[in-house]
């Protein structure tokens, strides 16, 4: 079915299936993830021991200076609350620094395959950092913008109910707006940002525009195959979603097991994130792009 | 390729050996995780003191005894103490759970601050036991006997507090009138502590919530304001002052005194175009006041 799907016009279903095939074929192509896999759990490794000597004179004072109730942080358990928030901010930096060659990498890796080339990682790591800085400028974008997107939702609905003193809104109390909902907003607002945006990577990779005709085509093609790639987009978040959520629900959980119980969440969260949904998402919407023609 | 493999390897090593090392086994964060397993199982007691059979209460007990001599000299020592005397109040044995804090006073003697926590919990095993009075006389001992600790200063709210709820307004007026007593001379006694500025400004609170405004106004002018003006706004203050007679003594002459002497003394105050604005409207409003009297002069003299 894949061999000959791949010559008609691609299904969602198709596209998922070629990936699949080409990355058991060749798991070569997620080596860069599991790098960046590696990076991130020995970040994690780090962080657990951020409210301890030595690492606490390092990271206590930003911590201190960067989050409400700072210094109840640095206690335990309270510490572990906030290892989603830090490991979240060392997950962008690793993306921002690492992840932007291994998704040059591993996408460069993934056309070589589709074209029946070989794929020796040389030859994907010399075009990984030919187009580093290109990649990197678009992840700090996109982080930007998501962090900025998120922060005002969260200060609209924040100065909602505090300021004005409102107790509800459509009906629904403020607990559920800044706690459900908001977590929802924020889910939905990840999958927007990533569907306008991810054919940017794509373009910047394989096509031959400069950055910014790149950047445009991206949000173009996004339009183009709108459908396609929010179900590619989706159907992987979805997978995500019970982890997020009991990250979410980290404190119920801490105090029903045991409050170390959040390490072993956050590294299941890194394996799943990096190593299963990041490939899946980058490596399907490559597959998208390449045969976007076919479309 | 295995030569770098070999360097990562050195440096993942020795970036765990210099987390593991760092971490004294004997660190808050060690003995914060300690209590914190020991805290898990006393709150399931807690949970259903009654139920739990008395050998679990035993053996959370022991546990206890056992973090605080290990971690002797950590503050959270205290903490341990203070919830196995906890966990005897929870099981009605008032008698034993007061034995403890006596025992606790003694390993506090030199810090009234703990000595005025473990009096508050004496007082509360007289309050779970309905003796109200007597529990009163352990609240009051605090005021007398660590008069400079928060407790002490949260002790007359926490009495006045008790008499508004059960909706005893003789029992509220005289606490009140107790409050002010013990702040004032707080106040009086030691002028120059910074508790005196707190007590200073509980004179004003009770005196507002009594609406007494002359005696807030009295009140205003012993905040030690000179000594204090970290913290106490002299602006502020002289803007307190003008609103309340304008406000609520209807006295609009001595209003304008201090919204005058808040304008020429502060400047640069925040609150400089609320004053401007408020003795402009008083000028107004006696503006009107002349013109109303005038009329109601040729009135008279027509009639």
């Amino acid at each position: 079915m894949t061999e000959e799907s791949s010559q008609n016009k691609p299904t969602i279903f198709s596209i998922w299936a070629n990936t699949y095939r080409r990355i058991v074929d060749n798991p070569v192509v997620i080596l860069p993830f599991c790098i960046i896999v590696f990076i991130e759990l020995l970040a994690l490794a780090v962080l657990y021991f951020f409210p301890r000597e030595p690492i606490k004179s390092i990271l206590g004072p930003v911590i201190e200076q960067f989050f409400t109730n700072g210094k109840m942080y640095m206690h335990y358990p309270a510490n572990f609350l906030l290892m989603p928030k830090l490991l979240y901010w060392a997950r962008v930096v690793i993306s921002i620094v690492f992840g932007s060659l291994a998704i040059g990498v591993s996408g460069h890796l993934f056309n070589l395959i589709r074209q029946k080339k070989p794929a020796h990682l040389s030859f994907g790591i010399k075009v990984g950092f030919k187009k580093y800085i290109s990649i990197a400028v678009i992840q700090i974008f996109l982080y930007f913008l998501y962090n900025f997107v998120q922060n005002s939702i969260t200060v609209v609905i924040g100065k909602y109910f505090v300021k004005s003193g409102n107790k509800a809104f459509l009906g629904l109390s403020a607990n559920i707006w800044q706690g459900p909902i908001l977590f929802s907003i924020d889910v939905i607002l990840g999958i927007i940002i990533q569907l306008f945006f991810i054919y940017m990577y794509m373009d910047v990779l394989f096509g031959k525009a400069g950055f910014f005709k790149s950047m445009l085509n991206g949000i173009i093609l996004s339009f183009r195959l709108f459908f396609r790639t929010f179900m590619l987009l989706l159907v992987p978040t979805l997978v995500y979603l019970p982890l997020a959520i009991i990250i979410y629900n980290l404190g119920t959980v801490m105090d029903r097991f045991f409050p170390e119980i959040t390490m072993l969440i956050l590294a299941v969260n890194v394996i799943l994130g990096s190593l299963i949904l990041d490939p899946c998402i980058i490596l399907s919407c490559a597959e998208s792009y390449l045969s976007k023609e076919k479309s | 390729m295995n030569n770098r493999i070999f360097k990562l390897a050195v440096i993942i090593g020795l970036i765990s050996c210099l987390a593991i090392t760092g971490c004294n086994s004997k660190d808050d964060y060690v003995t914060e995780r300690a209590l914190y397993k020991i805290n898990k199982l006393a709150k399931k007691v807690a949970q259903n003191p009654k139920a739990t059979p008395p050998a679990q209460v035993e053996k959370v007990i022991g546990l206890y005894k056992k973090f605080i001599k290990k971690y002797e000299g950590s503050d959270l020592t205290l903490n341990a103490h203070i919830a196995i005397a906890g966990i005897y109040a929870s099981k009605e044995d008032y008698n034993e759970a007061r034995k403890y804090y006596e025992y606790m006073q003694g390993l506090y003697k030199d810090k009234p601050a703990v000595l005025a926590e473990i009096a508050f919990f004496v007082g509360n095993t007289y309050e779970l036991e309905k003796n109200w009075n007597r529990a009163v006389v352990e609240y009051k001992k605090i005021m007398q006997s660590y008069p400079f600790t928060k407790k002490s200063m949260e002790m007359p709210w926490y009495i006045i507090g008790h008499y508004k709820k059960i909706k005893d307004d003789k029992g509220a007026s005289d606490s009140y009138e107790m409050a002010l007593g013990h702040f004032r001379k707080l106040r009086e006694e030691h002028p120059n502590a910074m508790n005196a500025l707190f007590a200073g400004n509980f004179v004003i609170r009770i005196l507002s919530e009594q609406a007494r405004w002359q005696d807030v106004i009295g009140a205003i002018d012993k905040l030690n304001a000179e000594k204090f003006k970290k913290f106490v706004k002299g602006d502020e203050l002289l803007f307190a002052k003008a609103t309340i007679y304008r406000d609520k003594l209807n006295d609009n002459v001595n209003a304008r005194v201090y919204f005058e002497e808040l304008i020429s003394k502060y400047p640069e105050s925040k609150g400089i175009k609320e004053a401007k604005e408020a003795l402009s409207k008083l000028s107004q409003q006696e503006e009107a006041n002349t013109k109303a009297e005038t009329q109601i002069g040729i009135e008279a003299n027509v009639e």
